[in-house]
Formats: C-alpha cells, structure tokens, sequence
C-alpha cells in the first residue's frame, strides 16, 4: 500500500515535459512558502507551496516574464510573498542602522579612552598589585 | 546627565522591545491581511456541488450580501466551525456560498450529508485555482462581500456568531436589510 | 506512576531552590549573611536541585523510551516504529522537554561551580550561588506552571504521532543540548557580574574566575550553531547552511555578544580595564539567550524552528525576561559608578584593538537584530508585513567582520597600555600586502578578478600568518640563553594554554573567513533532468552518472532512493552518492536527504528534486527525475573552523591558572600569578 501511495504522489507531482527547471527554481525561490515557517515555495512540501509551484509552471508556460510571474503573486498574497525584501524609504532605518552603530560605538570608544586618560593618573595593574589584591580578597568577606 | 542617559539606554531598549513584543504577541505571525479589501471579488466560474445545476459565479450574486466560506472535508477546524455556520444560514439574512477546496465532490457531499449543509450554493474548486486567485492559503476561511460585488473582510480560521455580528450585520444594515 | 514521580521531583527542587536562594537574599538584605554557613548551605542546595532535576529528567527518558502514551508529551512526540537511539532523544524534541533538558543544564552549571569555586572569596561566592538559584527557581517554576512535561493523556493514546522528523537525525540529536549549555552557561558570567554589582566592587580576580565559564559556554555555542547549520546543509536538499531565519539569528546574537565579551573579559584580566563594559556585555549575553528562548517558543515570529508558538507562554516567557534582565539593568544603572573606571591605555594599544573588536562585534549584533525585529516593528507600528531576508544580512554583516579580521591579525602583536604606530605597521604593512598579492593571484587563477573575494582570502591570509607569525615570536623569546635555548616544549607549556587555545580559535576564524569566501564566491548549482543512464558534467573534471531509482524501506519511512556515480579526471576514482527521497508514514512528511561527497577542497552535494515525465503518459519506471547538483568549494572548511574555534576555546580551560586549589598561602599564589602573567603578557 505504501508502493502505491508514493508511486502516486511521485506521478501526482511529475512536471510536464520540457519544464526549465533553473527557471523554475529561481523564481520559486524568490516567493515565500505562506503556510511554512520562513521557506520559499521552492523548498516547501507543503500543499499550498506544490500548489503554487504548479501555478507558476503554468505561467511559465504560458510566457509570462518573471516579473509578470511575481506579479501575480503579489497581486493575490500581498507584498509579504516576496522572500527578499525590497529597497524602500520606509525601510532606510534598516539599512542605515547598523552602520550608525559603528559610528556610534567607535564615538563612544574614543570618548572612553579620552576620559580614563584624564580621570585615572593609575596606571592598570601589575603582577605584584594583583598578587596583593588577590590574597585580601581570598581573606576578606 | 550624559553618563546617566548611557546607563539608562539598555533598560530603554529593554522597555522598547518588551513593548513591540507584548503587542506583536497579541497577533498571529502567519496571518496575512487580504490584499482584496475594497476590491472587487474576483470572477470564476465553477461547477455547483449539486449535479444538473448553473455553475456557480459572483456575478450571479450581485444585488446581495453574500459570504464565500472556503471549507474542505478534510479541514479539521472546519468541524468547528460547522455548526456556527448552520446557526448563521438558519438566519437566512445572507446568501451563504461555500468553495468546496481541493476536495474530491464525493468526499464533500459525503461530509455535508453527516453535519447538515448550511450552504445556499456550493462551487467546486478541486484544483484549488480559485483559492489562489483569492489568495486563500488555508482552510477555512470567508469572504464578505457585498451587494455590489466587492469584498469588504476576510476571516481566517473558523466563524462563529460574533464573526456575523461584527462584521456582516454592519452591511446589511448599510444595504437596508 | 513515573510521571507523577517526575513531576513530585521538579517540585522539590523548585522548593529547595526557592527557599534557599529566599533565605539568602533576605541575609544579604539585612546585611546578616554569615558566608560560611550561606556556602555551604547554597552549595547542598546547588547539589540537591542538580540531582533531583536529573532524576526528572531521567524519568521523562524513561517515558519517551519505553512509549508511554499515557504522557501527553511522549504522545504527541514519539511512535513505536521511531528507533530507540530517537526515541530517548525525542525526550527534549518538544517544547516541554527540552525546557526540562534547560533547567537540568542550568542546575549542572550552578552545581559545578560551587564544586569548583571553593577558592572564590566566600561573601562573593554566596551571591553568586544565590543569584543562579534564584534563577533555577524562576525557571523551574515556569516549567512546572505551563510547560509540564509529564502532564497525562487519558485515556492513553494507542499510537504517538512520532518525532518531527526534521529531528530523526544523529546530529541534529545533539544540536539542541550543545545550544542550551551555551545558552545557560552564560548564566554563570551573569551570576557573577550581577553579584559583583552586588557587592559594588570588582577585583581583578572577578574577571580571573569569571573567564574559563564565558569561555567554556561560548565554546558550547559554536559548536550548538555548528551542528544546527550543518544540519540544514544534509538535511534541506539545497545546499543552503545559512538562512539568517528568525531562530538562526537569535542564536548568532548571544554568540556575538558571547563573542564580544570573552575578549571584553581578558582585558578586564589582564588590565584591569572596560570593567564597566564587561559586566554590561555579561548582562546583555545571558538576556539574549533569554531573546533566544522567547523568540522560539512563543510565536512572535515566523520561523521552521519555531515550536508550537502558545501566545500565553510568550507572555510568560517575556515576563520572566523582563524581570530578570531588567532587574540586572536597574542594577547595573545604579551601581556600575561604584566600580570605577579601571586602567587607562592609549588610542593604540591591546586594549583598544580588543575594544574595536567589541564595537564591531556589538554592531554587527545590533544589525542582526534588527533585521530579525524589523517585520515585527513595522508590523506594530504601521500594519504593514513585510520581511527582512538574507541580502539585508550578508550586506550588512559582511562589511562589519571582515575588518575584523584584519584587526586580529594585529592585536596579539601590540603592547598592552601602550603602542607606537611604528611598531604595528613595520610588520602588518608588509604582511597585508604581501596578503593582498597571493590572494589576488588565487583568485586570478580561479577565473574574473573579484575585489570582494581577494579581500576576504587576504584577511584569512592574514589573520593566519598574524597568528602563527606571533606565536613564533612568543616562542623565541622564550629561548632564554642562547647557548642553551629552552626545550621547545618547555616553551610551548610556559606560553600556556590559554595562549594556545587563542591561536586555535583565531586560526579557526581564518579558516572560516576562507570558507565562507571561497564557497560564497564560487559555488555552482546546477538544476538538471536525468534519465536513467546519463552522465553530466559537473565541473573542474567531475562527472555524474544517474545509475536509477530503488525504493527503501526504512524503520518509520519509505523512500525513493537515487543511486548516482561520481568520477573524478580520467574517470579515474568512484564514489557512490544515494540521495533519498523520504515519506514518513506517520505524519505523511517528506523529507530530502542529500547525498554529499565531501572533500578538503570541494564538497559535491546531489540531491533529489522532483520526477518529470518526458511524456506525460509514462508510467512511473520511466520517469526522468529533477536532480539538483553543487559544487561548493571549501565547504569543510566552514565545518572544520567551528571546530577550531571551539576547540580553542575549550583550551584555554586548561590553563593552570584555573587549576582547582584550595585557599593557598599567599606566597605561592604569588608564585603562580607571576608564572602565569609573564607568560600570559
């Protein structure tokens, strides 16, 4: 009964004849899986991802573009099907951020050097200081 | 004060995130907003569940206030709605539709015939072509739309009566029923 | 009966640690602590909470392994067809479990450090202690309120619906306990800066005890990421190893911090220097491990990893962070002046390249986290959905760790407190150009001139030679007299462990710079159909032969099973590649299991697509397959630099400074410490 089931599921899921598949796995890499957790279509083994992966074989059979392709996707599931994130104003916070933590933090880095420098004539430790420290602390409370 | 704002900036950022996280917890990640609210309904045309009858389309629906409820017999949380659904077609306020998806038209009348059929109509949708052009991406879910064609909410996962009075009854008072 | 056993267990440890760590933050509170009595009464409670957490855990094993679907848990998480080796591991394959499996390891760690903290100043080491126990009780209380794993199904259930088979893997096995003892290992540098707060003071000697548990738990964590990303190169059929997913980031995040403070640490050691920074980076380490655990079991995101997302356990799970995390910032706000500033160094220095480590490392993990929490703000704040994928990361991540690299290379070589530009450029100049020059011609070789590529061979390049380079010299100046020069392995133990185990992980790093480079920049993927018989060519003189299709029986699947023949040159040397095609019966999954032939200088990756019908009347026999083959170049070596740098982590544990002592006279500590910082200067 087994044989049967994936024999049939092999067949069910056969691709027509003559299917670009580096096309097919391109685009179907860019679309998300929406019933996955974070997937593409291209990966999932979900219904809605074969189902989808089927649509877009159709489209592509049909001579639509790749763009006309993800179009259509987003016509119906929003723009939250893409899988890459566009470039946007909105998203400028995103990509400006992280580079403003560096800058942020070499600032904040050379403003601590300046200041140990001004504030604390000490200098750091040396194995004998260490040694003391070490013995008062073992002893103390 | 600038050394102070320093110590206080993880807590802010602590703060922050616990409140993004609190108000991102109330929903659902895989939730997707409809992409057809205030659109009109896309066309089809399938065939009716009852053998000998005019295929199904929403321009025959037009002129009333009708819900599209996309089900399927092999829907667990379709169970659960079931019942409501009678409640809701017991009404008989609105025309209830149902989209049999990717579901075998045996398997379905033989479902309908053990929990009751709430449906005034019920189109076949076996390859599930419709429910993409909806942007259905699970089961169930309804469709409000109204007289002049155009989809004004979406559910996803099971309806009940507060589904109804939210977000039905609201229309058919605006349409004078 | 077990079941009830187990919960009656997790109880009582809950008590025990909650009345303890009770006990003495009231003491502390009162200023009443008599530290003696407080140690030895918080170490048999460190103890008892480990062993009767263990024997929870022990009972719930027995459970899964024995198939009693009368647990909810072993039910919705095993099967009787599922192997024995799985079966026990399904034990933390669930939310429930493996939150047990957390707990037990957050009672391991505090259990061992009151063994081997005995050299600890007592009052220091009562806060400590209680500290983890209070957190042992926070968490052992969540795990008993809404995460019980031995709650009842009855009536019991006939068959379970088996392991996720994402997780029917020997290595993804392990990938879950390695995570958490990096996770709750960072609790312990926690404890400690927290109780260092505490007592509104912090020695030299802090960063001394505190160092070997920050490097032992960053090193459980690399390997805890190892195994999740090689995992996902078997297992996904595609050959991806990285995906920058929402779980994926929220356990690269506690390793940068992690990251971040192991060096912020050894300055702290050393020079008694950043002490403010280093206790905030042990806060911020441990509070996004926490991240970590709320992001994947609550649901505020959507991932693979995600476990049954449960909104009320989010907020209880948010909660616990909140407090926790919070109070250590309230904390830290009031009391880190009391600590001071620490040792001064000038703009070049140790000090400063270590701290410029720290900034990268602390943007880069600003950035991960952005992008991870990005969808989830513009969700929040205006509706929108949107999603946040892998060429945000790379962009981002790329331009802020390959300098990194650059600056190791550096570091080891200049003076603490204080260095002239003169002495860091004589060597690096030369060095780096020399870098650039080799790299450019192995990537002219290769094919186009590409700057991105050349730049980031020549970091590892660098970073390789700066290290070896380094210790060469540490080991000439150990010779000593010149006519009688000191045996090579005498010098290799005066450098000490800790030392070694630096240039292990930095070479690690190199390695994984080169990988990563070499793979980014010239893999190939090649999307083919084949019919049974044929050969194609895959590239740099390897061929691939589709032998045909048997179908296999497994313990729980069946599969369709790809028979393939790789042929090198001449057709020279064969190997056989058998990727799998995998349905579960039970739970009707399927899975892709790749075939890989791995190999120093490139891994070839085979695995099954879909069948394609060349006519679509074929019957099944005849069916021409979509068959998906990469070459990945350098891939082990990204495999092989986890290794090494965990490796070297776990190195510097040996070092005899961290050797177990009782309290000693203080002469011979001397001796030790003077031994340990001229070799470790």
């Amino acid at each position: 009964m087994a044989d049967a089931t994936t024999a049939a599921s092999a067949a069910a899921s056969a691709l027509p004849p003559g299917t670009d598949l580096q096309r097919l796995h391109e685009i179907t890499a860019d679309l998300r899986c929406l019933v996955c957790q974070n997937q593409s279509i291209a990966d999932s083994h979900a219904g809605l991802a074969i189902d989808l992966r089927n649509q877009v074989v159709k489209l592509m059979g049909e001579g639509r573009s790749d763009g006309e392709i993800k179009q259509y996707m987003v016509d119906r599931y929003g723009e939250f099907v893409l899988y890459d994130p566009p470039f946007s104003v909105s998203n400028a916070l995103l990509w400006v951020g992280p580079f403003l933590l560096v800058v942020v933090g070499v600032w904040l880095a050379r403003r601590a050097i300046a200041a140990r420098a001004a504030a604390s004539p000490a200098p750091g430790i040396d194995a004998a200081r260490r040694e003391a420290l070490e013995a008062r602390y073992r002893d103390s409370r | 004060m600038r050394a102070n704002l320093r110590l206080i900036l993880p807590l802010l950022v602590l703060a922050a995130l616990t409140v993004v996280f609190v108000i991102g917890l109330q929903g659902d990640p895989r939730k997707l907003p409809s992409v057809f609210i205030d659109k009109p309904a896309p066309a089809f045309a399938l065939p009716e569940l009852a053998e000998g009858q005019a295929v199904v389309t929403p321009e025959s629906l037009r002129g009333k206030v009708w819900l599209l409820n996309v089900f399927a017999s092999w829907c667990a949380a379709c169970v659960t709605e079931h019942p409501h659904l009678l409640q809701i077609a017991r009404l008989k306020r609105v025309e209830l539709v149902g989209l049999a998806y990717k579901d075998e038209p045996a398997d379905t009348r033989a479902w309908l015939q053990a929990r009751g059929n709430p449906y005034d109509r019920i189109a076949v949708d076996r390859e599930g072509l419709v429910g993409i052009d909806y942007g259905v991406y699970g089961v169930p879910e309804t469709f409000v739309i109204d007289a002049q064609g155009v989809i004004r909410y979406k559910a996803v996962g099971p309806v009940d009566e507060g589904f109804f009075r939210a977000h039905v009854e609201p229309l058919l008072a605006q349409a004078g029923r | 009966m077990l079941a009830e056993l187990g919960q009656l267990l997790v109880a009582l440890a809950l008590a025990t640690t909650l009345l303890t760590s009770g006990q003495q933050l009231w003491a502390l509170q009162r200023g009443s602590l008599d530290a003696e009595a407080a140690n030895r009464v918080l170490g048999a409670a460190a103890l008892s909470s480990f062993v009767l957490t263990l024997g929870a855990f022990v009972l719930l094993a027995t459970l899964f392994v024995s198939s009693d679907f009368s647990v909810l848990n072993v039910a919705e998480n095993s099967n009787t067809l599922l192997p024995v080796p799985y079966k026990f591991a399904a034990t933390w394959g669930s939310h429930e479990g493996s939150f047990l499996l957390w707990n037990l390891m957050l009672c391991g760690w505090t259990a061992a450090l009151a063994l081997a903290s005995n050299g600890l100043a007592a009052g220091f080491r009562a806060r400590v202690l209680t500290i983890l126990l209070l957190l042992q009780a926070f968490f052992l209380l969540f795990l008993l309120s809404s995460s019980n794993p031995f709650e009842r199904l009855l009536p019991a259930a006939v068959e379970g619906r088996d392991l996720n088979p994402l997780l029917q893997d020997p290595f993804m096995v392990i990938h879950p306990p390695m995570l958490y003892m990096g996770y709750v290992g960072f609790a312990v540098a926690f404890a400690f800066a927290v109780a260092a707060l505490l007592e509104r003071r912090l020695d030299p000697t802090w960063a001394r005890w505190s160092r070997p548990w920050a490097n032992a738990a960053w090193a459980f964590l690399t390997i805890g990421i190892l195994l999740g990303s090689w995992w996902a190169y078997r297992e996904l059929g595609w050959g991806g190893w990285w995906f920058w997913d929402p779980v994926e980031n929220a356990s690269l995040m506690p390793w940068l911090a992690g990251t971040a403070l192991i060096h912020s640490l050894a300055v702290t050691d050393k020079r008694d220097a950043l002490k403010s920074w280093t206790i905030l980076l042990s806060i911020v380490a441990f509070a996004l491990s926490l991240l970590g655990t709320f992001l994947v079991r609550s649901g505020v995101l959507t991932s693979v990893h995600a476990f049954a997302t449960d909104p009320q356990r989010g907020i209880f799970i948010l909660s616990m962070l909140t407090l926790i995390v919070g109070a250590a910032l309230v904390l830290y706000a009031l009391r880190t002046r009391d600590i001071g500033l620490g040792g001064r160094f000038g703009r070049l220095s140790r000090e400063s390249f270590l701290l410029a480590n720290n900034v990268l490392m602390s943007a880069a993990l600003g950035a991960v986290m952005l992008g991870t929490l990005y969808p989830l703000f513009a969700e929040v704040i205006s509706g929108r959905k949107m999603s946040v994928g892998p060429p945000y990361f790379e962009a981002v991540f790329v331009p802020l760790l390959l300098p990194a690299a650059y600056l190791m290379a550096a570091a080891p070589g200049l003076r603490w407190k204080e260095d002239t530009l003169r002495t860091l450029l004589r060597p690096m100049a030369l060095a780096t150009a020399a870098s650039l020059a080799l790299a450019s011609v192995w990537v002219l070789w290769l094919g186009p001139f590409k700057w991105l590529t050349v730049l980031g061979l020549s970091g590892g390049l660098l970073l390789t030679w700066g290290t070896l380079d380094h210790a060469r010299v540490q080991l000439g100046k150990l010779a000593g007299d010149p006519q009688q020069p000191l045996a090579l392995t005498a010098r290799v133990r005066r450098l000490g462990a800790s030392y070694w185990g630096m240039v292990l992980a930095h070479l690690g790093v190199a390695a994984f710079v080169i990988g990563v480079t070499m793979v980014k920049s010239y893999e190939v993927e090649k999307d083919l159909v084949m019919k049974q018989g044929q050969t194609v060519e895959v590239g740099q003189g390897w061929r691939l032969t589709f032998l045909g299709i048997d179908r296999v029986e497994g313990p729980n699947y069946v599969a369709q099973h790809g028979v393939f023949q790789l042929t090198e040159g001449a057709g020279q040397v064969i190997y056989r590649l058998e990727p799998q095609k995998r349905l579960y019966q039970a739970g009707r999954q399927v899975m892709t299991e790749a075939s890989i032939h791995y190999g120093l200088l490139r891994d070839i990756y085979v695995s099954l697509g879909d069948p394609v019908q060349s006519r679509p009347t074929d019957a099944v026999s005849d069916l021409a397959w979509g068959v998906r083959v990469y070459l990945k170049p350098f891939m082990v070596w990204v495999w092989l630099a986890c290794v090494m740098m965990a490796l070297g982590a776990f190195t510097t544990l040996l070092d005899r400074r961290y050797r177990l002592r009782k309290a000693q006279a203080p002469a011979a500590a001397a001796a030790a410490v003077a031994g340990a910082g001229a070799a470790g200067a």
